[in-house]
């Protein structure tokens, strides 16, 4: 898909066989905070998923310190779905306010742990439609497709309430994209490949990322080693001990060494010969 | 009443940055000879574990294959509070998976190049997972149910000062909020520096259940923290998880 399409179900409609799978194509588990073992049945099933899956939150009120708590849980499970390397949170409600409050606040905690920038959908009236019935959304999918607006990376929801539901949205996804990919081949080429780019490019963007972060890690451990270890301590000896020494003082000493047979004759005058005795 | 030795069981707490972890896994599934689940949090964004496999559960598996290894809990989690950090969110995964093993083994793939002893010092630390230390800390916990810890003789320090009556610490300043904060008042200050260490389960699932391991988590901090010019959190919870066992009753010994 050269769009973001979310098919968002319970857990009975996603646990079992295997999903559909396409590019851009996402599930995610509905969980209601406010409902007993909700949050607990979305964890487990997302622990035992193959394929990434999301968590579409329920707000019918604001969440407490445990709600956000168990969200993050959530984000540090390998399964959990990332898009761009950023963890995907969807809100679903019908007050568009108390759905930015909670975003907000989700945010604040997720950044405390050091998840700094999630993408957190947004489902209500006023921000983000989410579609119940299969002939909508590919109505919808296919106009957006047909019209002269940026085509791609437009987000979709629908809300598949058994497996055949899914299925049947899927079919009439790929029908409407593969309309526009026959009736525009050359824009759809340009469009998979601009994707795969992207993907390129961020993939880049992180590894120069942590480059970079690596290297100031060893910059600090360099410091350490220079300042109060045992290097210091060596070099301080060395310094105090000979560097002090005058001049004069060191050369007598190298044809002292000579003379005692610690070190060659030649190696006073040339550097390419053996230096010291054994 | 006492586990039988042969069905006691542990949980490994390991922590990792440095990647290589189908050998980590090896590596432990040879040494460790009592059923265990390992607990494995990885760096996400640590340059050693940018490739993102997508089958290293079944590769973690076959190297632990025909091993003691129960099942593996996987966790990928972005780079704070160091070892500390990605430990809490393992104790939070512990806590949320229901697992009630025995003993608790914290480890994580320590390198210290800041120190140079570094390698050293992190396979002295290692020690813990040897066969025959295992059996040493089984028979030694069984017989003693007031040690609560056990790590190696050379891990244990005390940093405080009976003199001035304070840590001679870069992290005095946090150690001194955190005890206070989380009502912990041992008399005995010694800890196993490195966090690596065999414990009793019960003392600190029951101190985290009461302090939810992420909401500590959120107090450290981010990055490649170091203590040696100054205090941290992170670093003064390196200390508390030994004491957080003081406080409930327990002492730690070196083997």
């Amino acid at each position: 898909m050269i769009n973001r399409i979310f098919f968002i179900s319970e857990n009975n409609v996603l646990s079992g066989d295997l999903l559909p799978s396409e590019e851009n194509l996402y599930y995610s588990i509905l969980a209601d905070p406010g409902m007993e073992r909700s949050l607990e049945v979305a964890y487990s099933l997302i622990e035992q998923s193959h394929s990434p899956l999301a968590l579409t939150l329920e707000i019918q009120g604001p969440l407490t310190t445990e709600n956000r708590q168990f969200v993050t849980s959530f984000l540090f499970i390998p399964s959990y779905l990332t898009l761009d390397y950023r963890p995907v949170v969807n809100l679903k409600g019908d007050s568009p306010e108390l759905l930015r409050e909670e975003a907000v606040s989700l945010s604040a905690y997720f950044s405390l742990q050091g998840i700094r920038e999630p993408i957190i959908h947004m489902i209500s009236g006023e921000d983000n439609e989410l579609f119940h019935s299969v002939a909508a959304l590919g109505i919808s999918y296919r106009s957006l497709l047909q019209s002269d607006k940026d085509h791609r990376y437009k987000n979709f929801f629908f809300f598949a309430g058994s497996r055949a539901t899914l299925n049947s949205a899927f079919l009439s996804l790929q029908e409407a994209e593969m309309d526009f990919a026959q009736g525009f081949p050359q824009l759809y080429s340009l469009i998979r490949s601009n994707g795969m780019l992207e993907k390129e490019l961020l993939s880049l963007r992180r590894k120069y990322a942590s480059i970079d972060a690596e290297l100031n890690h060893q910059k600090q451990y360099i410091d350490i080693l220079r300042s109060d270890h045992a290097t210091k301590e060596l070099q301080d000896y060395y310094t105090h001990e000979y560097e002090i020494l005058p001049l004069w003082y060191k050369r007598f000493g190298h044809i002292l060494k000579v003379l005692t047979g610690k070190r060659t004759l030649q190696s006073l005058f040339r550097d390419g010969v053996k230096k010291y005795k054994d | 009443m006492v586990t039988p030795i042969n069905s006691t069981t542990c949980s490994v707490v390991f922590h990792n940055y440095y990647g290589g972890h189908e050998d980590w896994v090896r590596l432990l599934s040879g040494r460790i000879t009592i059923p265990f689940t390992l607990f494995y949090n990885i760096v996400e964004d640590s340059l050693y574990n940018l490739e993102d496999d997508h089958r290293l559960m079944s590769h973690l598996q076959k190297a632990a294959s025909g091993s003691s290894l129960k099942k593996i809990v996987l966790r990928r989690s972005p780079n704070l509070g160091k070892d500390i950090g990605g430990k809490l969110v393992l104790l939070d995964a512990c806590l949320r998976e229901g697992v009630n093993d025995d003993y608790q083994v914290f480890l994580h793939d320590k390198k210290s190049p800041y120190k140079v002893q570094g390698q050293q010092w992190g396979d002295k630390l290692f020690r813990i997972t040897e066969p025959t230390f295992i059996e040493k800390a089984l028979t030694f916990f069984r017989g003693h149910p007031d040690v609560g810890i056990l790590s190696t003789t050379e891990s244990i320090m005390n940093e405080y000062d009976f003199r001035t009556q304070s840590f001679a610490s870069n992290n005095r300043t946090q150690l001194e909020k955190l005890r206070a904060e989380f009502n912990i008042d041992n008399t005995d200050y010694r800890y196993v520096a490195g966090t690596m260490f065999w414990a009793r389960s019960l003392p600190i699932l029951d101190f985290f259940r009461r302090h939810p391991p992420l909401e500590i988590r959120k107090t450290l901090e981010k990055g490649n923290i170091m203590d040696e010019n100054g205090g941290s959190i992170t670093h003064a919870w390196e200390r508390m998880l030994s004491w957080l066992i003081f406080a409930q009753g327990y002492t730690i010994k070196g083997l």
